[in-house]
């Protein structure tokens, strides 16, 4: 049997009981009583708060001094009096605390209630008009899906929730009105001959009188989606419109940044059984969790400030990794118990020397460029200066690279053989490298590691939510680019080929000053950083482009290599186009070691005859020959990809102009402008491609994310 | 004792000397006005050129109340001409900048007293002299009302910023002003007060209750 509870509404202060969601509607409010009256025995009021469609809400004082909110019930006495007695001993800090009902000498009914003074989320969403920032969208609707959680496993529905409704008071989140609830029925769902509420917010299925926790759950997907992007998802000119967009259109979820948008779209479904059983399920993606005494508490990947230490917190966890993270952070590895660990730990030990060093090195090297407080353009300058000097050096570093090599493998493989003996077993045969950066480092960072911090209430330690590892985080990325329009992607592709023309334009500025510098700026090298920079573009253009069309989805490399090597044909022959009408001097432009390879007769041009002209002019076959290949060589989608590692990665700057050195040693181009290109177009795409919201990174799982 | 050594500490710093006097004539127990808004808030209404701000007690001590960790006179305010000047009295930082000495206020600063207590001091209309005072940390005020008016020449109420008081829903603005040494309420719309149609200017007397189209609000006298 359902049975309706008394409609107790409150007005939120200074905004009138409207039936949209806009406080912009003004309504007159002409309230009974004024200041100083006393309507009811023991209570002075001292204004009025709001009017609602069930009566008027005074802020008033007892005698004592208590500050109280009263509520005049102007009809439907005894359906809301019976209704208020339901809910006046519901407890919860998310809630507006009933404390009684009173009968003046009229006979008429007050309510006399909990006066929250702070002000209600529809004023907040006022204030942020795009959408509230995450931290405080986590405040507000952790709590408030705390609190109606209460009241769904108290039996109650509360029937309107919207931002009008929710208060704050002393920082905590505070639900009003919930006297227009229900009791939820096993047997019968419907019932209710009245419908009232908010259209913006109100589940289709209210039109067919049903009335389960499910139309909360719907509300309160209306409410996120309004709290994450400033506006309702359905909207119009009339209630009809509103109700009928309800019932039938499908809400514009590209608005609605990932893990929002997965609970907003499941929140929003037509059909009541697709969406959330529980409403605590629709804060788990958020990193909340509401604990067994109905208090939200944020977990591992909340974005929520954490209070508990990293060892408390891993200690709540009773997995041997877990045991293993705690034990590593506290320097007890014994306190792990576990024998192979302590083998993990031995075999830290004999890690090869020389490469350790350079590890360390190259990450303290690293973290001093990450912390240097330069601006990202002048870290782009130093970055390209660096790059033209390596380029323009990158004959005797690729020899120092490969004879250094060459005395360095046949080194390890002698260590390997000491190493094991020593150890008497291989050195770390039976142990993933993986595992080793475990063990060697904290690796559940301070801020990841927090858990169990209540918003409102009590510590309850917990955490039974499992961040995302990083194929997971990054398939659900490619599913989300996956979903953006053509419009969108055009957009981001234009607007990558306008920053990599600039990247390049200073690039290979940069070069030619460079030039000027080292007195060799003649015509013919001018016009071959000319044309290095036009060829780089186009490179750029057309990586930029397959990058986007490919970021949706892993791939096949040998598919996207061959057809990049497609592409880098097309690129050839515009190169060779570009070189003839710009009348490259290839010869005078390039360095003196390209010019003495014709010299020689072993010189590696000779073998390709057909490439090149007498005076070393590349010819058209030696364009089609060369880009292809370097196109074909270089992983160029990784560069592009919005998920790749690090924004800039020099590590792909260097590999790419390896790569040309490389291409260069099989078929021969003018030095050193084949590397230029592949340079200048592994830094542009680098800086001109989006790069995906670092922070969601640092929320991840890490001990699931390595390797 | 403790206040003798403040004392003697701020009058040893030149330029004090007026200032100082403020706590010689303290307004403590004055009775204030509070203007009520149905459907906006309460606001007190300081007429005085300068306050004392300290710690809510039994016994009054301070011209506005503070339901917070503050002394019992923390701070200061003396308005002259259009400029409002900070006295701390106790460890007072002005924009997380420690003070000590008088300090001028501008618009939109947060006055943090003591440990916790934190204030926002606006003076939001170019128009009008008038500032208001709010508590942004988790305090409030004692009687509790949503803000403090330090009254100076005008006060506008209006739908629109810049307003000392914001009042989303009404059409038009009202404004508080002083004619011949009495605070007058003026409005565009048809004016109710005490039930009775009464014709502009309105006199500000406590007790009243006035009404209008979009507006109500009564003014009380904090005893």
């Amino acid at each position: 049997m359902i049975q309706l509870l008394n409609p107790l509404k409150l007005q939120p202060k200074g905004i009138p009981a409207s039936p949209a969601p806009f406080s912009e509607q003004a309504r007159t409010m002409k309230f009974t009583y004024g200041t100083g009256e006393r309507p009811l025995a023991g209570y002075s009021i001292k204004r009025g708060v709001g009017i609602g469609g069930f009566g008027e809400v005074y802020f008033a004082l007892n005698d004592a001094g208590k500050e109280v909110a009263l509520k005049r019930i102007q009809r439907n006495l005894d359906v809301e009096v019976r209704g208020v007695r339901q809910c006046l001993n519901l407890k919860h800090p998310n809630l507006i605390a009933l404390f009684d009902i009173q009968f003046d000498a009229h006979e008429q009914g007050w309510i006399v209630m909990e006066y929250v003074s702070g002000s209600n989320l529809r004023d907040l969403l006022e204030r942020y008009p795009t959408g509230l920032p995450m931290d405080q969208l986590c405040h507000w609707f952790g709590q408030i899906v705390a609190g109606v959680t209460y009241l769904h496993d108290h039996g109650v529905v509360h029937r309107d929730l919207k931002p009008a409704n929710v208060f704050e008071d002393q920082g905590i989140v505070k639900i009003g009105d919930y006297g227009l609830s229900k009791y939820i029925s096993c047997s019968r769902r419907g019932g209710q001959t009245e419908s009232v509420g908010t259209f913006h917010y109100m589940a289709p299925e209210i039109g067919k009188g049903e009335y389960g926790k499910e139309i909360d759950v719907y509300a309160l997907g209306i409410m996120l989606y309004e709290m994450a992007t400033g506006n309702v998802p359905f909207d119009g000119e009339s209630t009809q419109e509103i109700v009928m967009k309800h019932l039938t259109a499908d809400p514009d979820l590209s608005r609605v940044s990932w893990p929002v948008r997965e609970v907003v779209a499941r929140a929003l479904q037509k059909d009541p059984t697709a969406r959330y059983r529980d409403a605590r399920e629709m804060v788990r993606p958020l990193g909340l969790e509401i604990d067994q005494r109905y208090m939200v508490t944020t977990t591992s990947n909340s974005n929520l400030p954490p209070v508990v230490s990293p060892v408390a917190a891993v200690a709540n966890g009773p997995s041997p990794l877990n045991a293993a993270a705690v034990a590593a952070l506290q320097g007890n590895h014994h306190a792990a118990g576990s024998e192979k660990i302590t083998g993990e730990q031995e075999s830290l030990h004999y890690e090869e020397p020389i490469a350790e060093a350079l590890r360390s090195s190259w990450t303290r090297v690293a973290q001093w460029w990450r912390e240097m407080p330069l601006h990202p353009g002048s870290r782009a300058m130093l970055v390209a200066i660096g790059i033209i000097a390596l380029v323009l050096k990158s004959a005797v570093l690729i020899q120092i690279f490969v004879t250094g090599l060459m005395i360095y493998v046949p080194y390890y493989i002698v260590w390997c053989f000491v190493s094991s003996s020593r150890s008497g077993r291989a050195a770390t045969p039976t142990v993933k490298p993986g595992v080793h950066k475990q063990m060697a480092r904290p690796f559940v960072a301070p801020q990841q590691a927090q858990v169990a911090r209540p918003v409102s209430a009590p510590v309850a330690p917990k955490a039974p939510f499992k961040p995302l590892s990083v194929r997971q985080w990054k398939a659900a990325k490619r599913r989300q680019l996956g979903l953006v329009s053509t419009t969108n992607s055009l957009a981001d592709v234009t607007g990558g080929w306008f920053t990599s023309s600039i990247v390049l334009a200073v690039f290979c500025s940069l070069v030619a000053v460079f030039q000027i510098g080292t007195g060799h700026a003649g015509q013919a090298q001018l016009i071959s950083i000319a044309w290095t920079a036009i060829v780089s573009m186009i490179c750029a253009w057309s990586v930029i482009a397959l990058g986007k069309r490919w970021q949706s989805s892993e791939g096949d490399w040998a598919v996207r290599s061959f057809i990049q090597v497609t592409v880098g044909l097309g690129i050839g022959w515009l190169a060779y186009v570009l070189s003839d009408f710009l009348a490259v001097g290839w010869s005078s432009s390039s360095g003196p070691e390209w010019q003495s390879q014709f010299a020689s007769e072993s010189a590696p041009t000779r073998r390709w005859p057909g490439f090149f002209d007498a005076q070393g002019q590349p010819l058209l076959p030696a364009f089609l020959a060369y880009f292809p290949l370097m196109m074909g060589l270089v992983h160029w989608w990784k560069q592009v990809d919005p998920l790749r590692r690090t924004q800039f990665s020099l590590l792909s700057v260097i590999w790419s102009v390896i790569a040309a050195w490389l291409v260069h040693l099989l078929i021969p181009f003018p030095l050193p402008w084949g590397a230029v290109v592949a340079a200048g177009t592994s830094v542009a795409v680098q800086l001109a491609s989006p790069w995906l919201d670092p922070e969601e990174r640092h929320q991840l799982d890490p001990a699931r994310s390595i390797g | 004792m403790v206040r003798n050594a403040e004392l003697a500490h701020t009058t040893a710093m030149p330029g004090v000397k007026q200032i100082v006097n403020l706590l010689d004539d303290s307004t403590a127990g004055r009775r204030h006005q509070i203007m009520w808004i149905d459907g906006v808030g309460g606001f007190l209404l300081c007429h005085q050129d300068d306050v004392m701000i300290g710690q809510a007690t039994s016994v009054p001590t301070a011209d506005l109340l503070i339901m917070g960790d503050l002394s019992r006179q923390a701070i200061a305010i003396r308005r002259t001409g259009s400029d409002y000047l900070l006295q701390p009295y106790q460890e007072t930082r002005i924009e997380d900048v420690k003070t000590n000495r008088p300090q001028l206020l501008r618009h939109c600063q947060t006055i943090a007293v003591g440990t916790s207590v934190r204030l926002r001091f606006s003076k939001p209309s170019p128009l009008s002299s008038t500032a208001r005072l709010d508590l942004v940390s988790h305090h409030r005020w004692k009687p509790a009302v949503d803000g403090v008016l330090l009254l100076a020449d005008s006060c506008i109420f209006g739908p629109r910023s810049p307003s000392q008081v914001q009042c989303p829903h009404w059409q038009s603005e009202l404004l508080l002003y002083k004619l011949n040494g009495q605070w007058c309420f003026r409005t565009a719309s048809e004016t109710l007060v005490d039930g009775r149609v009464a014709k502009s200017p309105f006199p500000l007397v406590p007790g009243m209750r006035a009404s209008g189209v979009d507006f109500s609000f009564s003014i009380e006298v904090n005893s």
